[in-house]
């Protein structure tokens, strides 16, 4: 019987039986010097095989099909062209499909040496993106060229593609006058381009964003294909002044593609070429398509049909052990030529040159053609299975998967299930076999695979799976699309936006606990109720149990909290949330029920009871596990009156919903005193030892208040600061500073009692610095007149008060220190601590203000008290500007809503 | 030992809309002080026992022990997501990718860690072509090359030319154009190109051998013409063929022209070469066209750098052709001096920017032959000679391109 545990990795039933025995696989030998790195291959009518290079070479091969690869003859026929990734021959005429042109090759004066590039068609847009890879060049009855054109990668969101330019993502049509028509639009990455024997015109591309799995698509005029960056140029858009999300679901309808590939089958599918009328790779007819795998280096058979009128199918396993494949052209005689190239993108060696793939004369046992049928599949082979044959229903693996269509890489194989096969029933001339499944769906991608079987003539099923598209079931369309939208993922620029990293860079600065240690953890083999230490950055493990907690010193109110944890067996500890609330670690593996002695219990307290997790959460000793809770602290009034109990929103364990709105009525902690509005959370050990990491919390984002604030940037003009060398630029009210090493001020130089508020966003290795009271130059003492001629910067040495906004630069103290004045005189330390991740926005607020004992410096950064100290140096400035400042080259930083008001 | 999985999907899905992220949890992400001790290349090993092999394999083969929704990268084939090059790599290892579980390890582990990870995966794979310079620098011999490919920034802060033509001539010089539309940017002399786009993922722009000899004014060169919205780009010229014939290279391409308030569009031959002389060394543009019936066309020929005063001056060399000679008023220094060979049906002016030159129809010939133009360039000319001695250099150098 076959269960889900027999079920083979696709991957690994490719070339199960030998397929050398049927297919053999070898490589020209090209002269030295000569690096073929295939883009396009076709033969010219004497049978010399062309083909052109990713170097911009277009070489002539003489007895490419003679039977020793070393026989071939390679002459340079062209140089200079920008990637050659098409090649087709017209009448004897070589066109070459490069990044920035269609060309025609022409030898004018008969020396075998092409001395006249015609530019055919240069239409479509092309930036400086090292990505848009232009692929072709199929030419259809009517002279017509196709070509398909890469979207872009920029930086720093390099996983979204980008059509910089027009028709970056399109299929377009070149007609014999050179003019170019949009086709279609909807693809990312498609190296590959052809005409089927039919002349229906098909393309593969390549998973990534919103590619869920490689796949191959017939392409019509007009469709969209899913990928949504090329939409930019259709009139809709264009129309609206509007570009297409690249990050949520686009409406424009789709055409799906007529096969998703298996990820294991093919990670980088390059061309397609339909096998030959006749030739030696019986069993296959015109039909089918080759397919080039440069990844794992091997090649695929697709195996369309039509159903309701659409082109749907099989995808099927075909040889491997090629080389790193992108071209596949069958050669006059049958052999399949393989065009080899991975420079830059990697796959299978050799990873340049030229293939062929040819029969050994040995004729194959193969699957010819799957159909779909109305529950079903039939499956016809190429020769009779041997007499007596006898397949039972579960001697076939039948599975289905679908996949998410969203903007991250690729997606994995959804829901992917074992569907019991009803019958399974051998016709009579014993050439096919069909496969009932009444639970075959509509809208998932169906993998079947065979035991192993034997032809009349001895031989065994070569491939015995494939996995076929069902986007329509004989019925008609099916429901929903294989690839289903999916709830779009947090854009990855903003996950960390709003945490404060409690344990980044300085694992130890935010946190008390005596014997506390950074290291690397395992349960110990010998005692798994121990953990065992080694050296490490990766774990925060106290000493033994009866040990100190660990303690944040930063105090929280509303917050959301993250952390990894791991325990060994029987361990347990506490979370403990403003010094007083209390949610149990403990290692309860296998639980049915839930108790308040399980993994995420809250614990009881004076007058409550305590509350047991909704569901178990607790897998196993020595696994990490991922907290995240939200919590809201008690709510008091005017008088201190306690208004509503602290509660849990949620609590989570990797997925695992323990609570859902859960109050405490109480602290857990009776010892702690009144409850109050913010205070520290920690991590005590009960038993065993307990190790943390990743522990990360998140405030609610405040408001900051109060409408006396005046805004201090609000036009173009920067209106208020002072002129300066700083590349600074207002956009819709965000103000952004680029590039170099200075500052801007404000024309204001008496700002004293003051805070400010505004949110910012810096750049990874930026250093900046917000000053308060900072001093003209040459006004480094309050009181004297400035330098006017001077006056546009301030005094790099003042005394004044500033906030530093470094998320990760090791040349300064990081986000939330107060820096400025003599780095002896510090009023505050630094943070060692990257609180806050680059090119995440941090909220900050900051105030100076003169009180009895001297001058009160206050910052927060995401709405925690991050500094609050005295200044009594009575030397600093009591007044002076508000300064923006970068301290080096390439630092950028962004701020929006930037105000101020005197401070209370 | 099982270190971590991810997450079933729905729980994942209800996850994400409480915007935590389990996968990039997945990563350590305590860090160590910056003073800790820089890692030892014999650490690297364990660094990738530590940090990848739980998703990778011990032998990087994709083997590992975690159980991933799709198995992990095997290194071994020495495919990547996102490239196989270093850069590509270390980008990988620094952000994570999106939609898989790798995670990012810019936090993780230090900037010399992730990096030699990135040597230590790569060593996986199959060896990797490099590309020796010898071998990827085209040299120019005894007849001219042509490159189309993207081409640097000619100053220092200008733009890169994401569609470009480079011929190289075996005079020594190389005439850099823009292809788009066909508009020289700049002369260098000295080698001609190393075709760095051989190395990594192409893409890259290609290394110019030579110096600046010569350089179009900002000013004369537009901003790149961009196609519009629906990708038309019919206002411009256009690029129709490169040849080398003879020993010289000819660019050819479709100029509009207005004639009686239509565009016509007419084929441009145009040759480029060196130009040696008793005046000074610089370049030569040979531009033929057939002019039709009623319709002039105008060239300029731009200074790269314009003398402070100039002077104009037109002489007869021949009964069919005559020249413009454009150059600096102060004759005691080397300055750029512009010329113009024409027939005699001709016309041309001088001004502060360089030289134009308008061809008519000729009533006398058929409308079928070529008229040609000749602009010649010497950056850093002698402009002390006399006329007579001007038009005689610039008649035997016409001479001897028409033999």
């Amino acid at each position: 019987m076959i269960t889900p545990m027999h079920a083979l990795v696709l991957a690994s039933t490719i070339g199960a039986v030998d397929e050398s025995a049927y297919y053999k696989v070898d490589h020209l030998v090209a002269p030295p010097g000569c690096v073929a790195e295939v883009g396009g291959m076709d033969f010219l009518p004497d049978r010399r095989l062309v083909v052109s290079t990713r170097r911009g070479q277009v070489w002539i091969i003489e007895d490419a099909l003679a039977p020793d690869p070393a026989a071939a003859k390679f002459t340079l026929f062209a140089e200079g062209l920008r990637e050659g990734l098409g090649l087709t021959v017209v009448d004897g005429v070589i066109y070459v499909m490069q990044r920035q042109e269609i060309s025609r090759l022409l030898d004018t004066d008969k020396d075998g040496r092409c001395d006249r590039i015609e530019t055919v068609c240069d239409s479509w847009g092309l930036s400086t993106n090292y990505h848009e890879f232009g692929f072709g060049l199929p030419r259809d009855a009517a002279g017509n060229f196709y070509i398909s054109l890469n979207v872009g990668f920029g930086s720093p969101l390099w996983w979204h593609g980008v059509s910089y330019e027009p028709w970056r993502g399109w299929v377009c049509k070149i007609a014999p006058d050179g003019s170019l028509t949009p086709f279609a639009s909807g693809f990312r990455s498609p190296c590959g381009i052809a005409l089927n024997a039919a002349g229906d015109l098909f393309v593969t591309d390549n998973q990534g964003d919103w590619v869920p799995t490689s796949s191959i698509a017939h392409v019509e005029q007009g469709k969209f294909y899913g990928a949504p960056a090329s939409l930019k140029w259709t009139g809709a858009y264009r129309e609206t002044n509007t570009e297409p999300s690249l990050t949520n679901p686009v409406a424009t309808p789709r055409t799906p593609p007529a096969v998703w590939i298996p990820y294991g089958w093919s990670r980088s599918t390059g061309d397609l070429a339909p096998f030959p009328a006749r030739g030696g790779f019986l069993p296959f007819g015109p039909d089918q398509l080759a397919v080039a795998e440069m990844t794992n280096g091997a090649v695929l058979r697709a195996d369309l049909e039509k159903v309701n009128g659409k082109y749907q199918g099989a995808i099927i396993p075909f040889r491997k052990d090629v080389g790193s494949a992108i071209r596949t052209k069958f050669a006059p005689d049958g052999t399949l030529m393989l065009g080899l190239t991975n420079r830059g993108w990697g796959g299978r060696p050799p990873g340049y040159g030229i293939g062929r793939v040819r029969t050994t004369g040995r004729i194959p046992f193969e699957i010819t053609h799957v159909t779909l049928i109305d529950d079903g599949f039939q499956i016809a082979f190429n020769e009779p299975l041997v007499v007596g044959t006898k397949i039972a229903a579960d001697d076939v693996l039948l599975r289905r998967h679908h996949y998410d269509w969203w903007w991250e890489y690729g997606s994995p194989e959804r829901d992917r299930r074992v569907l019991p096969v009803d019958s399974i029933e051998i016709a009579p001339n014993r050439k096919s076999v069909t496969l009932h499944a009444s639970q075959l769906e509509c809208g998932e991608v169906a993998t079947v695979l065979l035991p192993e079987l034997m032809s009349q003539g001895g031989e065994p099923l070569l491939h015995r799976e494939f996995a076929y598209t069902i986007n329509e079931m004989l019925g008609g369309p099916c429901a929903q699309p294989i690839a289903r939208v999916a709830p779009p993922p947090p854009a990855r620029e903003s996950e960390e936006q709003g945490w404060l990293r409690l344990c980044y860079g300085d694992a130890f600065q935010l946190w008390q606990g005596d014997g506390w240690k950074l290291v690397d953890v395992d349960l110990d083999a010998a005692d798994p109720t121990k953990l065992a230490t080694r050296e490490g950055v990766n774990a925060l493990v106290g000493p033994e149990s009866g040990s100190s907690a660990f303690a944040c010193k930063l105090p929280f109110g509303d917050v959301r909290l993250s952390f990894d944890f791991l325990l060994p067996k029987d361990g347990r500890a506490v979370l403990r949330l403003m010094d007083r609330y209390d949610v149990l670690l403990a290692a309860t593996p296998d639980e049915r029920a839930t108790t308040l002695a399980s993994c995420g219990a809250i614990l009881p307290g004076p007058g409550f009871a305590g509350v047991a997790p909704d569901n178990p959460c607790f897998r196993a000793p020595g696994e990490w596990h991922g907290m995240d809770l939200t919590f809201r602290a008690p709510r008091f009034d005017a008088s201190g009156k306690k208004i509503a109990n602290a509660r849990l929103v949620h609590v989570m364990v990797d997925g695992v919903l323990v609570h859902d709105e859960a109050e405490f009525p109480g602290p857990s902690n009776g010892e702690a005193g009144d409850e109050v509005a913010e205070a520290p959370f920690s991590f005590r050990v009960l038993q065993g030892r307990v190790a943390l990491n990743s522990i990360r919390a998140k405030p609610t984002e405040p408001d900051a208040g109060g409408d006396d604030w005046a805004t201090l940037v609000f036009d173009e003009e920067l209106t208020g600061w002072k002129p300066s060398k700083l590349k600074a630029h207002e956009d819709d009210g965000e103000l952004t500073l680029d590039g170099g090493l200075g500052a801007m001020t404000t024309e204001r130089e008496d700002f004293g009692d003051v805070e400010i508020a505004f949110r910012a966003k810096v750049a990874a290795g930026t250093v900046a610095r917000v000053w308060l009271r900072a001093a003209p130059r040459g006004m480094g003492d309050a009181g004297k007149p400035g330098d006017a001629s001077k006056s546009s910067s301030f005094d790099a040495e003042s005394k004044g008060y500033a906030i530093s906004l470094n998320a990760d630069s090791p040349d300064a103290p990081f986000m939330g220190s107060l820096v400025g004045g003599t780095s002896d005189k510090r009023l505050a330390p630094p943070y060692t601590v990257q609180l806050v991740a680059p090119e995440t926005w941090a909220w900050v607020r900051a105030s100076v203000k003169e009180e009895s004992g001297g001058t009160r410096v206050r910052i927060r950064v995401n709405d925690v008290e991050v500094v609050n100290a005295l200044n009594n140096d009575p030397q600093r400035p009591k007044r002076g500007m508000i300064a923006l400042e970068l301290e080096h080259d390439g630092s950028r930083a962004v701020f929006q809503n930037l105000r101020w008001r005197p401070a209370q | 030992m099982v270190k971590r999985a991810l997450p079933p999907l729905v729980l994942a899905v209800l996850l994400f809309r409480l915007s935590s992220s389990a996968a990039s949890n997945a990563a350590a992400t305590v860090r160590v002080a910056e003073d800790g001790p820089p890692p030892k290349p014999a650490d690297v090993r364990a660094l990738f026992l530590a940090n990848c092999a739980q998703c990778h394999g011990e032998k990087g083969d994709g083997e590992g022990v975690t159980q991933l929704d799709r198995k992990a990268r095997s290194f071994l084939g020495g495919g990547f997501s996102y490239g196989n090059t270093k850069e590509a790599i270390l980008r990988s290892i620094t952000h994570g990718i999106p939609g898989t579980p790798m995670p990012s390890f810019e936090k993780a582990l230090t900037d010399e860690q992730r990096e030699s990870l990135t040597k230590y995966v790569i060593a996986f794979g199959p060896d990797q072509i490099v590309v020796d310079p010898s071998e990827s620098e085209m040299v120019v011999k005894d007849s001219p090359l042509v490159v189309r490919g993207k081409l640097p920034a000619i100053v220092e802060g200008g733009p890169e030319w994401p569609r470009g033509l480079a011929i190289g001539t075996p005079d020594g010089l190389t005439f850099e154009y823009r292809a788009d539309d066909v508009q020289l940017l700049a002369v260098r002399a000295g080698r001609f190109v190393n075709r760095t786009d051989w190395s990594d993922r192409g893409g890259s722009p290609l290394e110019m051998l030579g110096k600046l000899v010569w350089t179009a004014p900002a000013n004369t060169v537009s901003a790149r013409d961009e196609l519009g919205d629906n990708g038309d780009r019919r206002s411009a010229r256009r690029l129709l063929a490169t040849e080398v014939q003879g020993g010289g290279a000819w660019v050819e391409y479709a100029m509009p022209v207005l004639a009686g308030g239509t565009t016509r569009s007419v084929r441009v031959r145009e040759g480029v070469r060196g130009a040696q002389c008793e005046l000074g060394t610089g370049f030569i543009r040979r531009l033929r066209v057939r002019v039709p019936e009623g319709v002039p066309i105008e060239w300029a020929q731009h200074f790269g750098t314009p003398p402070a005063s100039f002077e104009f001056q037109q002489e007869p060399v021949t009964p069919d052709t005559f020249v413009g000679v454009l150059r600096s008023k102060d004759r005691t220094r080397a300055s750029e001096l512009l010329a113009v060979v024409l027939p005699r049906t001709a016309s041309c002016r001088g001004g502060a920017d360089g030289i134009r030159a308008t061809l008519n129809p000729d009533p006398t010939r058929s409308a079928d032959r070529e008229q040609e133009v000749l602009f010649v360039v010497l950056p850093s000319a002698d402009v002390s000679r006399s006329t007579a001695d001007n038009v005689q250099v610039l008649h035997r150098l016409a001479e001897a391109l028409s033999r």
